[in-house]
């Protein structure tokens, strides 16, 4: 069964942090706070971080988020076992090239005594 | 005849260059710039939840020496500076402290392993998008198909009757056979890059979400949190300093603490103009963008480039927030 997404989650997570912003921004456009408003600033603050830590638990226990993981890291492979199959050619040539260049010097050596 | 035998040349000539054309729309290679930028910008976002807590841990840490200075406190060291062993994941910074004071609030958590995993999973798959699509690995690969060509061409030239024509011929069968090899290793490239891009870029699961949106809003919800919690530590720290300055304090008094102050809300600026929603949703597009021109590869790369710039310059952003550096004292 489906359960709210991630998206969801993250999108009423901000509409209710949002709710608590126009208030912190009037009350900070006051030029000399007294304490009892700088407290109610840091309050509303705190509202929204609490917002978001619930938000943000629920989102982290989401099978969703088990399932982008396990996709993502399966992609990640993928694409990285690719990309190497051509570097191990490249490393494959190189140490052909070095055993033929060792061998071209041997027949070299062969021939200039021989000859 | 002559009429057929040029006809029959034309064909064979339109016929290799529309392979040619095939081949070059479908590089894996036509994306390496967009790409290498989409996977610093990733790394810049993932490493801002890392930075984020880091300038938090930082602020404390600057608070807390503030107050010291401020009040002129008896001081202590943190336990943690003679545990008499080496640091563990997570312990408190070994810091100078109020005699009788306490030190939790210099030990921010560090992100958890659910989030650690997030930031792993997007860096790695922005690093794998960005090996498929290194340029250099097929120019170091042409490079020793050259020198193989030359190597076996002396070989052969040692060979008793081959003669420099049957090596030339070897040589030319060497260049034949990597060019071929190479050009499908190229195309096995741009296909696992479109298939993987295109599988990430798609619905999947019981919500039937884009990986890349799940993993997203995973990533924007810690750094709004921490942009909250940051926003708040700083703000308070503010208007503590706010509180104690005024006539009576001394001029170097004043403008040591004047400067705390600017100190506070330059950080608190860079908070505030950082906007991680419109840097997560800049990721999104940008991969987006870059699924569009795998599947449709006329003209897209503007398209891919447009997006992935706009995304950087959203992440420079967030970065900026979050890794403003703890304010010293100037008392």
């Amino acid at each position: 069964m489906a359960t709210a997404s991630v998206m969801d989650i993250v999108r009423e997570a901000r509409a209710a942090a949002l709710a608590f912003s126009e208030p912190i921004q009037t009350a900070m456009s006051v030029q000399s706070p007294s304490d009892a408003l700088v407290e109610k600033i840091k309050e509303m603050g705190r509202k929204q971080s609490e917002i978001y830590a619930a938000a943000h638990d629920e989102i982290l226990a989401s099978r969703e988020l088990d399932e982008a993981l396990a996709l993502l890291e399966a992609a990640t492979q993928s694409l990285m076992e690719t990309a190497s199959v051509m570097k191990t050619g490249t490393a494959i040539l190189r140490k052909a090239n070095t055993l033929i260049g060792f061998g071209t010097q041997a027949v070299n050596a062969i021939k200039s005594v021989t000859s | 005849m002559l009429e057929r035998g040029v006809l029959m040349r034309n064909v064979r000539i339109a016929v290799a260059a529309l392979m040619a054309a095939t081949l070059v729309s479908c590089s894996p290679y036509n994306y390496s710039k967009s790409i290498n930028d989409f996977s610093n910008g990733v790394s810049g976002l993932t490493g801002a939840v890392e930075g984020g807590h880091q300038a938090s841990q930082e602020d404390a840490v600057a608070i807390g020496r503030r107050k010291l200075v401020y009040n002129q406190q008896q001081v202590t060291f943190s336990a943690s500076c003679n545990n008499g062993g080496v640091s563990k994941p997570g312990e408190p910074p070994c810091v100078v402290m109020a005699v009788g004071g306490a030190s939790d609030t210099r030990n921010t958590p560090a992100p958890g392993p659910r989030t650690v995993r997030v930031s792993k999973a997007l860096a790695g798959y922005a690093q794998g998008l960005k090996a498929i699509s290194n340029a250099s690995d097929r120019t170091e690969f042409d490079a020793e198909v050259a020198k193989l060509k030359k190597s076996l061409e002396a070989l052969a030239a040692l060979v008793p009757g081959l003669g420099v024509g049957g090596a030339a011929a070897i040589g030319g069968g060497i260049n034949l056979l990597g060019w071929l090899v190479g050009t499908g290793l190229d195309l096995q490239r741009y296909e696992t890059l479109r298939k993987t891009v295109t599988l990430v870029n798609s619905p999947v699961g019981a919500n039937d979400q884009r990986p890349l949106d799940t993993l997203g809003g995973a990533m924007l919800i810690e750094l709004l949190q921490m942009q909250t919690d940051r926003r708040n530590v700083l703000f308070a720290e503010a208007a503590e300093i706010r509180r104690g300055l005024g006539p009576g304090l001394g001029e170097p008094t004043y403008r040591a603490r004047l400067a705390d102050l600017e100190d506070v809300l330059a950080k608190l600026e860079a908070v505030r103009k950082s906007d991680p929603t419109a840097a997560v949703e800049g990721m999104v597009a940008a991969h987006d963008a870059l699924a569009k021109a795998l599947n449709d590869p006329g003209n897209q790369a503007e398209a891919v480039a447009k997006a992935v710039g706009e995304f950087g310059d959203r992440v420079n952003a967030v970065v900026a927030a979050t890794s403003s550096k703890a304010s010293k004292s100037k008392n």
